[in-house]
């Protein structure tokens, strides 16, 4: 039996991929590294892989559909909004990605933008470093954050964290917007559902958005989303930057109709430097490193290993985010808790 | 009212046919129906032969203790009308899922209907045992006002309980457990170390571990060919003397001769069980007669709150798969390779929104 053929994309050729390595150690594997400059090359380095490892934006159709022996791609990152998973199901190719891998770190930087945002330290350290002045009267009034409420767009891994974090930790009445959460999880976590998003903008003193991007998402939170919300709430973003109409954001912000907003994300990535959100005062910004630590440094290329090496072994992956793909697998890569073994004798 | 689901017709299964069990006028079982104008039919016949023509003129059924034969299957799914069969209650032990997905049939429970309940219950028969009440109460009733029989008794707070299955009910325990201030270690193949983490729980690799480890262990599994007598007479040797069992699942994940058996030789120092591997359990069965076991009578699920919420939750998934979306707790996920696509499950207020109700 030849080697498989686990080919991964990324800036540079020579990364040494222990985690790799490590987690695919009992299969007969080979890897190939490629550093492709364009979709011609992407294109050339996925024919004939048996698997697919991607930092970058090369998970086009173009480049999905001329993988045609490939089981599995895996994406390094949480989102895959890059990816054109309707060609990959097409083709029987299991996308999968790191979900849970930076949970942690997402959900701190969320709950931290909250309490920046209600306690204003970085417009109390602008002011204090610039001009020295002791006046507090801009920042006022602060509100007690134990006796508001907070609002999550998106009951996932790191909703849900949030919610445990600000929510239980703040003693927050905590509001989620999630049409896809089944109603045990609501309970479990003892949160309010409330099923249409203008009423979270409407009810929430902090709105935070924990969603994937896809056609479902794309500037769910718009013009008419901030009409909804308090002029005295904080609109929080830590997902991605198109989650929000950017430009709806920035009028509702010149116009007084929200009170502030946390970004660690922005429709156009590095962000331009003359993007009038940089100047606001009540905006506190990060370039998207929500999702860093230097434990999820190593958790990325492990995770998505760990994708990587169930699939070549048959099995379904933890983190496989197009289940539809099995009506292509005929009895293969089979979901855990479902009928008969995995790969058993008889599938 | 929207058309499509003016023509869906939901076939309700009752024990052997008659009306359901313990909610007779079935007004939870039928609100999801009704809501959206589907016409719910209960069945009212007594042989395969007619349940297989009952099926021919359904877009879903829904059963509560109607048991199922697999080759009902062949007439549902992707070669009938009926396209599938929502279960009350959680366990799915009497299920043939390798026949469901291979016709097509899309099969899902009440999940999570009862996970309070069974959890307060584990956590009744925990405290009963660790705070040897049985034989306490026993005692006071009859006089006997002693303190010789306290020793030996656990701190509760520092000691470890071990879980097996680390589902729903599983982590309802573990949040109830850490509550008491307990270690809480658990052994489940199948969740993300991210969960496991999220709920504060030690995952172990092997069942010997929590054996070896724990101070009380309780399953919380479903009962398959792979947890059938898992709890077994190898197991209670790994045992410590002074720790309980705990099983609010089902009796067959125990081995109850093994553990009658580890009982008398006191390898263990006690038992709460609140189901048996034959039920009603048979009165002259000898852990009835124990001072060291508490029992119950399967009962761990039951509050009005929680059978409601399954007898509504079952008409509501039956609503999901007749409108072409994925129930919400899918039990054979293998179907999605024998069945065309379909809509993700959206929760009820959403669907209704979206049948334009």
């Amino acid at each position: 039996m030849t080697k498989q053929r686990v080919v991964v994309l990324g800036p540079n050729t020579d990364d040494p991929l222990h985690h790799e390595r490590a987690e695919m150690a009992d299969l007969d594997v080979e890897f190939i590294q490629e550093s492709p400059q364009s979709e011609g090359e992407a294109i050339e380095a996925v024919r004939g892989a048996d698997a697919i490892m991607m930092r970058g934006g090369w998970g086009t159709e173009q480049v999905i559909r001329a993988a045609d022996q490939a089981k599995v791609l895996a994406v390094y990152s949480h989102g895959f909004n890059h990816i054109d998973v309707d060609a990959a199901t097409d083709m029987g190719i299991i996308v999968t990605n790191g979900a849970g891998m930076c949970a942690e770190e997402v959900s701190n930087q969320a709950v931290t933008m909250a309490l920046a945002l209600n306690r204003q330290v970085v417009q109390t350290t602008n002011q204090l470093r610039e001009t020295g002045n002791w006046d507090r009267s801009p920042f006022l009034p602060i509100e007690p954050i134990d006796e508001q409420t907070l609002g999550i767009v998106g009951f996932g891994n790191i909703g849900r964290q949030v919610a445990r974090k600000l929510g239980q930790g703040w003693r927050m009445e905590t509001l989620v917007y999630d049409p896809y959460v089944a109603p045990w999880i609501i309970r479990e976590y003892n949160v309010e559902q409330v099923f249409d998003i203008n009423e979270l903008c409407a009810r929430s003193d902090y709105i935070i958005v924990v969603v994937p991007l896809n056609t479902e998402t794309f500037h769910m939170i718009g013009a008419e989303q901030f009409d909804h919300m308090k002029e005295s709430a904080y609109y929080i973003n830590v997902c991605r930057g198109s989650v929000t109409d950017e430009p709806a954001m920035i009028e509702a912000l010149k116009a007084g109709k929200i009170r502030g907003a946390g970004l660690d994300v922005f429709e156009q990535e590095p962000v331009d430097p003359k993007n009038p959100l940089l100047q606001m005062n009540n905006v506190i910004t990060a370039m998207h490193l929500a999702g860093a630590s230097t434990r999820a440094a190593w958790l990325a290329p492990q995770r998505a290993s760990q994708q990587v090496a169930a699939v070549l072994r048959g099995e379904w992956p933890s983190a496989g985010q197009n289940p539809e793909v099995t009506a292509k697998l005929e009895a293969k890569n089979r979901m855990p808790g479902s009928a008969g073994k995995i790969n058993s004798a008889d599938s | 009212m929207n058309t499509e689901s003016e023509n869906i017709r939901v076939l309700y299964l009752g024990p052997s046919g008659r009306p359901g069990v313990y909610t007779e006028d079935l007004d939870q079982q039928s609100k999801a129906a009704k809501e959206m104008g589907a016409e719910f039919i209960v069945y009212d016949g007594n042989s395969e032969g007619e349940l297989i023509e009952a099926l021919k003129d359904a877009d879903v059924a829904m059963s509560q203790g109607h048991g199922i034969s697999p080759s009902l299957f062949r007439h549902m799914g992707n070669n009938g009308r009926c396209k599938g069969l929502i279960s009350f209650g959680h366990g799915y032990d009497g299920m043939d899922l390798d026949t469901a997905v291979k016709h097509g049939v899309i099969l899902a429970n009440t999940a999570s209907f009862g996970t309070e309940e069974v959890s307060n219950q584990t956590m009744m028969h925990f405290l009963v045992c660790s705070r040897k009440f049985v034989l306490h109460d026993k005692l006071v009733k009859n006089g006997t006002w002693t303190r010789e029989h306290l020793a030996p008794m656990g701190h509760i707070a520092g000691q470890t309980f071990g879980i097996i299955g680390l589902g729903d009910i599983g982590r309802a325990v573990a949040r109830k457990a850490l509550a008491f201030g307990m270690k809480v270690i658990a052994y489940d193949p199948f969740v993300s170390s991210w969960d496991a983490k999220e709920y504060n729980v030690e995952m172990v690799g092997t069942p010997q571990e929590i054996a070896k480890r724990s101070d009380y262990v309780s399953p919380h599994t479903y009962l398959t060919s792979e947890t059938y007598h898992m709890v077994n007479a190898e197991f209670f040797d790994m045992m410590k003397a002074t720790a309980y069992l705990i099983n609010c699942s089902r009796g067959p994940v125990v081995d109850e001769k093994a553990l009658i058996d580890a009982l008398r030789k006191k390898k263990i120092a006690g038992a709460g069980l609140d189901v048996f591997e034959q039920e009603p359990v048979d009165p002259s069965n000898p852990l009835l007669k124990m001072d060291n076991v508490s029992v119950t009578s399967h009962y761990a699920s039951y509050s009005e709150t929680a059978w409601n919420r399954a007898n509504t939750q079952l008409g509501q998934e039956a609503m999901r798969v007749a409108l072409g979306y994925w129930p919400m707790s899918l039990i054979n996920p293998d179907v999605r390779s024998t069945v065309k696509p379909r809509k993700w499950a959206v929760s009820w207020e959403v669907m209704l929104a979206e049948q334009g109700n």
